[in-house]
């Protein structure tokens, strides 16, 4: 009897033990399997998709080869459009490493914005163009490449030779058999087949041209690194009575090839830190950062506006305009525009952020002013603004008067028009007029926010 | 007591296996801190943090240069006599959490509250971007914070990446934090305030597509991209 009960007790904790474990174990595996199984639903999904957008684009853009009616024509581009956007948001979600498809998803953005731009010319009217067709025929061309391809990768995942998750690998070593292969290779040869293709260029967002644009603003002689500084520390917001030290931290080969220096207070103040971005041709900032921490809001927003405005006047920024701000954890950041001759230049444009505890300035962003300022030659308006006011809807109360802004069409091309502030029921908007041509050429909704205001 | 011979080998065996039970719960659910130890000689972000932090309350009156050489040595060493910490110079796992490091994560979180105009506005963009960059760039300085939330924007605009925040973000293997769910921890206050300054333009790197830490084991492959910059501990290039 005593015999017995000595080995029973430990016995039945190890039985005990064992089946918990093998319950635990079985639990984590069915649950396991559930979430591989969810996840390669989910890629599935974007791939089949991917797929039916794939063969659209290429049908659609094959139809716009013989198509002659213009309507018919502006169709198409919407669907085109549609398909493509579509497509690349499931190329980006395939459960490859992000760099493997970006020749695809580059060419699904472009043919995206191609077919938005086509879309407007030929629903205001106007026929596409021989070139136009020759772009469309390169495009179609890529298109079937693309789709044959990619059908080739599906016939693969339907009869179960490949597959998607990257899971199912990793969780099988331990039962390792011959099974199906993972797609990736097959993906990465899709995207290089499409890498033997030309770059496309067109006036719009995602042309390869647009890498290389350079800055128009930046004009004048090479700046070394004792000048770099010296720029630097003329152009911060020093604090009272602190002393600055400044240093190149490293020459840096951005869009804009810039010195970065660090200016920091001696004695070290608050952790503040500054860096500043000083554009090697001209000498000019183009960016400034200040690391420091910010404490609590004494300057309402107000006043930290005009602080902006007073820092850009006395770097030599002259009749800038402010435009919108937003307010985050009491960092205001201020919108500025340049002006030239009363017409306001929505391109050019310099963010200010103000540290609302004591008002210094804490950012400055300046890299789209210099990419696209220089003295513009504008056309003379055709219209007045009383004309211009009088292609408004007539359901928008509360109209501005109206005033002359450069504002980007597409990517290298400008158009002036006249923008008025109407309301709507409860919204504000902005209506741009071609000042030209009476069209109007964009519409933006005001939103305000206990954070600011800005526009979409 | 004394336990027969058999008893205690069962008993063993039982400590054993819960041993081991706990090792695996331990094993699966941890996720180590990423602040390192600090010593005199040692240089970086991290060194940099502990000069501004002991600045700013009186401690170091030198240089924020991001090496740890004789001031800053007798700073820590004045902070730990004042905070009862052992006097060692050395800032480890005590003297971070002493310094608010790795608990100002939770205090200086923000709620996050909308008070926006008819539901419109852009704040899930910046919350969205806010807490990548908290998963990314947690310990680098707020212009290395903004840089990483920057590379962000600038792939949205590249046209070889999807084009829309939510699509890069959560672009399979596109970045560690997000793919191990580290993206997830609550987001300060400088992150915040940097994801809005990307969104709003500032670009540190001038137009980076691309980040890694060198330090880490990267493919061979990131390497050829052309490099742009670095800032703090990262790598950045187009």
């Amino acid at each position: 009897m005593k015999n017995r009960l000595k080995w029973i007790l430990p016995l039945a904790l190890g039985v005990l033990l064992l089946g918990g474990t093998a319950f635990w174990g079985h639990s984590q595996l069915t649950a396991r399997r559930a979430a591989e199984t969810a996840l390669a639903n989910k890629y599935n999904l974007a791939f089949y998709n991917l797929v039916n957008n794939l063969q659209n684009m290429e049908v659609i853009l094959s139809k716009t080869l013989v198509g002659e009616e213009t309507w018919q024509d502006s169709q198409l581009f919407m669907r085109l459009w549609q398909e493509a956007m579509a497509g690349q948001g499931n190329l980006g979600q395939l459960p490859v490493q992000d760099t493997t498809l970006a020749r695809s998803i580059q060419f699904a953005n472009q043919v995206g914005a191609y077919a938005r731009i086509l879309a407007a010319q030929t629903a205001g009217g106007l026929p596409k163009t021989d070139e136009q067709w020759r772009t469309l025929q390169s495009l179609h061309k890529q298109a079937r490449q693309l789709n044959g391809e990619m059908q080739r990768v599906e016939s693969d995942l339907s009869r179960g030779r490949l597959m998607l998750s990257e899971l199912k690998r990793e969780s099988g070593w331990l039962f390792r058999k011959q099974g199906p292969q993972l797609a990736d290779n097959n993906i990465q040869a899709v995207d290089q087949s499409m890498q033997q293709f030309p770059t496309l260029i067109y006036d719009g967002p995602f042309s390869d041209h647009l890498d290389r644009r350079q800055p128009l603003g930046l004009t004048g002689p090479q700046v070394n690194a004792d000048q770099a500084r010296n720029k630097a520390l003329t152009f911060i917001d020093q604090l009272p009575k602190v002393t600055y030290i400044a240093n190149v931290a490293s020459q840096d080969k951005g869009r804009i090839p810039v010195y970065r220096v660090e200016a920091t207070p001696r004695p070290a103040l608050n952790g503040e830190m500054i860096s500043l971005g000083i554009s090697r041709q001209g000498g000019q900032v183009i960016w400034m950062i200040n690391s420091r921490n910010i404490g609590e809001a004494k300057v309402d927003v107000r006043q930290a506006g005009d602080k902006a405005a007073r820092f850009l006047e006395e770097r030599g920024f002259k009749e800038m305009e402010s435009t919108y701000y937003e307010v985050r954890d009491n960092l205001a950041t201020y919108n500025f525009a340049a002006t030239q001759g009363g017409v306001i230049l929505y391109p050019d444009l310099i963010k200010v952020s103000v540290a609302l505890d004591n008002g210094q300035v804490t950012g400055f962003e300046a890299s789209s002013y210099w990419m696209s300022h220089y003295l513009r030659q504008l056309p003379d308006p055709v219209l007045t603004a009383d004309q211009a006011r009088q292609r408004l809807s007539p359901r928008l109360s509360e109209v501005s008067p109206g005033r002359l802004a450069l504002i980007p069409r597409t990517a290298d091309r400008e158009v002036l028009t006249y923008e008025f502030q109407g309301k709507f029921e409860d919204d504000v908007f902005l209506v741009y007029i071609d000042a030209v041509t009476g069209e109007e050429e964009k519409l933006l909704r005001v939103i305000r926010t206990n954070n600011g205001v800005l526009t979409l | 007591m004394v336990l027969p011979h058999k008893w205690r080998k069962a008993v063993l065996l039982l400590a054993a296996a819960l041993l081991m039970a706990g090792l695996t719960v331990w094993w699966g659910g941890g996720a180590f801190g990423q602040d390192r130890n600090l010593y005199w000689g040692s240089s970086g972000s991290d060194v940099t943090k502990v000069q501004a932090l002991l600045n700013r309350w009186g401690y170091y009156h030198g240089p924020i240069d991001g090496y740890y050489s004789g001031k800053t040595f007798q700073a820590v060493k004045e902070f730990q006599r004042k905070n009862g910490l052992a006097v060692d110079g050395v800032v480890g796992p005590r003297t971070w959490a002493a310094l608010g490091v790795s608990t100002a994560r939770k205090s200086g979180t923000t709620t996050f509250s909308s008070g926006t105009s008819r539901g419109v506005s852009d704040q899930s963009n910046v919350y969205l971007l806010a807490r990548v960059i908290e998963g990314e760039a947690a310990n680098e300085s707020y212009t290395g914070k903004i840089a990483v939330g920057a590379v962000i924007i600038n792939r949205m605009q590249s046209g070889k990446f999807p084009s829309t925040l939510p699509g890069v973000i959560y672009q399979p293997h596109a970045f560690e934090s997000v793919t191990n769910g580290q993206y997830t921890r609550p987001v300060t206050n400088d992150s915040l305030r940097a994801a809005q300054q990307a969104l709003s333009g500032y670009d540190p790197t001038g137009g980076a597509l691309f980040f890694w830490n060198p330090f880490k084991p990267v493919s061979s492959w990131i390497w050829s991209r052309p490099v742009m910059t670095q800032i703090g501990q990262h790598v950045f290039a187009r």
